[in-house]
């Protein structure tokens, strides 16, 4: 059995603040702090690229630890903006700098906004199927490299991060999380809605949330019906954190304990696939959450949901 | 068209909380003019949406339809 063991981070501290773009976009105080819920922006500075946010993560993951990170046997990187337009993939540049052993796996994974939850499954699986031991699953999506400064839609709204999520292999003495239950979704004919144009991002902020609203709700209702749960089996919804003004929508419209559906995007913004990562470091460590049901949603589009639970 | 002014309201009411649209002359007033960001504008839209039981207002018409009476005179339109 594979289980989720650790999550460590890396947000550039270089912030952004959308309080000094409020003339230039139009927007005040009120819209800033209770519809994007975004302050500040992260941003990673020019020189670093995907690979050395995704190192930095984890050397927080070390020190954290204390773990060996260079006898792991698979390795893979979430992410859309790859370094080197992908050649080679940014799991091997990362492998190189890591110094880890030859005989480990390495892929990328491109995916946006439900990235975390698609590669946990991958991941796991992977590991499952070939008798591995211990896994790293990055998520660094550094969107800074494709907004355009003059878009309102999606300046203020995303930040750079990065995750990495230890995985390992069950025994007797750990003590983790289980990825129990997934649900995956695609619709590829709304895809334009949030795409890449070959030199920018461009996003029709209706599109994706009416998408968002429609759609991430029933999936997360047919998951928890499978597992015979409801909304009160679950201690916290960990949903990507698209904005606040969303998670709030979404939290609404599901009648869910506001104490249930945390935000976590004031200083950083929208780190696409790390947005639940970066929530779940937060949690994994607290002794009353036991059950968590995560969702991503976004790019593609594309919608993912995932029950984890602890166990120890 | 008076049922359909009222459910409108009710949902955009809904929505944002304190809108007072107690003067007819609001249902002139555009959106900004309320004081409705586009952030609560794309709510309204899908509640009316799903209210109504329509299709997803099409971009073009969408954004033209920036007050309460032209949303009534479109729905009058699209549900006759």
């Amino acid at each position: 059995m594979i289980f989720i063991d650790t999550i460590a981070s890396y947000i550039p501290q270089n912030l952004e603040s959308n309080f000094l773009k409020k003339s230039k976009f139009n927007i005040n105080d009120r819209f800033i702090i209770d519809k994007l819920g975004v302050e500040s922006v992260s941003r990673k500075a020019v020189s670093e690229d995907t690979s050395e946010m995704c190192v930095k993560a984890a050397e927080s993951l070390a020190l954290k630890t204390g773990f060996p990170l260079t006898d792991v046997d698979c390795l893979t990187v979430c992410t859309q903006n790859p370094e080197k337009k992908g050649i080679p993939h940014t799991s091997a540049i990362v492998h190189g700098k890591l110094d880890i052993q030859e005989e480990c796996a390495c892929f990328d994974i491109s995916l946006g906004c439900s990235g975390y939850v698609y590669s946990l499954s991958l991941l796991k699986s992977f590991m499952a199927a070939n008798r591995f031991s211990k896994g790293l699953l990055f998520t660094a999506d550094p969107y800074s490299k494709i907004l355009d400064p003059d878009d309102k839609n999606t300046e203020l709204l995303f930040g750079d991060a990065a995750t990495v999520t230890l995985l390992r292999e069950k025994n007797e003495r750990a003590t983790g999380w289980i990825p129990e239950e997934f649900r995956f979704s695609t619709k590829g004919s709304g895809g334009d809605a949030l795409h890449n144009d070959g030199e920018k991002l461009f996003m029709n902020g209706r599109k994706i949330f009416n998408f968002s609203l429609k759609e991430v709700p029933p999936q997360i209702e047919k998951l928890l019906y499978s597992r015979k749960l409801n909304y009160n089996d679950i201690d916290l919804f960990l949903f990507h954190q698209g904005s606040k003004y969303l998670v709030d929508q979404l939290a609404k419209r599901m009648k869910l304990p506001r104490e249930k559906v945390p935000i976590d995007l004031k200083t950083h913004g929208n780190t696409v696939s790390s947005s639940i990562p970066l929530l779940f470091e937060k949690y994994i460590h607290e002794e009353d959450i036991q059950t968590i049901l995560m969702s991503g949603f976004g790019v593609g589009l594309s919608w993912a949901s995932c029950l984890v639970r602890k166990y120890s | 068209m008076e049922r359909i002014r009222k459910k409108v309201i009710t949902i955009m009411q809904g929505v944002v909380n304190d809108l007072q649209l107690d003067n007819p002359d609001k249902y002139r007033m555009t959106f900004e003019e309320l004081g409705i960001d586009s952030l609560d504008t794309m709510t309204i839209f899908l509640e009316i949406e799903e209210n109504f039981d329509i299709d997803e207002i099409p971009e073009d018409s969408f954004l033209a339809l920036d007050t309460i009476d032209k949303i009534v005179v479109y729905l009058g339109k699209k549900l006759d």
